[in-house]
């Protein structure tokens, strides 16, 4: 099964943004939230907002996921919490659960992420086309 | 212009919510709660949710 999306072209850039709905399975509230793909991302990073709507209560959850980027010195922090995603294209679709760090500290500037552990691994390929303007996700 | 400038031109900083699969915007402000509930008023079941960046900032793994 292959889901197939166009980049998004912004300036003399495109990138890879997708719409992936999210349900809470604890009371099945569900939402479809526009997200960036990025394998350098070690994991979803969404924003704690998202958390509100979705009904979860970020202030019960103990743990705390410290992330950072590039920048020396750095250090963000989101709290981590399992939910169903799932991506759909021209009537197909693939859900699974899915560990998403909601994080307040996403800048203005930035955009929520699909990352490595909770997106990537859970397709057999996902492949970047920016030449032809596409991406597309595979699962056998 | 592209969509998305056109996205940040407008909606820089605010939530938007979209209709699934199009880049239709029902509903917009600064609290993603209230945007979500506004867009499911209009009729939208499961609206698309979208932070707009301020601005274009070229992406190199940084937030």
């Amino acid at each position: 099964m292959q889901f197939k999306y166009p980049l998004s072209e912004i300036r003399h850039d495109k990138i890879p943004l997708l719409d992936v709905r999210i349900t809470n399975k604890d009371n099945g509230i569900a939402i479809n939230y526009r997200a960036m793909l990025d394998s350098g991302a070690f994991a979803n990073i969404f924003h704690s907002e998202i958390a509100s709507v979705l009904g979860i209560d970020l202030s019960k959850i103990k743990e705390t996921q410290p992330f950072g980027g590039i920048k020396e010195g750095k250090q963000m922090t989101g709290k981590p919490y399992v939910i169903e995603l799932m991506v759909m294209e021209k009537g197909k679709s693939y859900k699974f659960d899915s560990v998403v760090i909601f994080s307040d500290e996403i800048s203005n500037t930035g955009i929520a992420l699909l990352g490595r552990i909770g997106f990537f691994d859970r397709f057999d390929e996902v492949c970047f086309n920016y030449k032809n303007n596409k991406f597309y996700l595979q699962k056998d | 212009m592209t969509i998305m400038q056109k996205l940040i031109k407008k909606f820089g900083g605010k939530w938007i919510a979209l209709k699934p699969n199009t880049e239709s915007v029902v509903a917009s402000g600064g609290n993603a709660q209230k945007v979500y509930k506004e867009a499911q008023k209009k009729g939208v079941k499961i609206p698309t949710l979208f932070k707009v960046p301020t601005k274009y900032v070229p992406y190199i793994g940084q937030f």
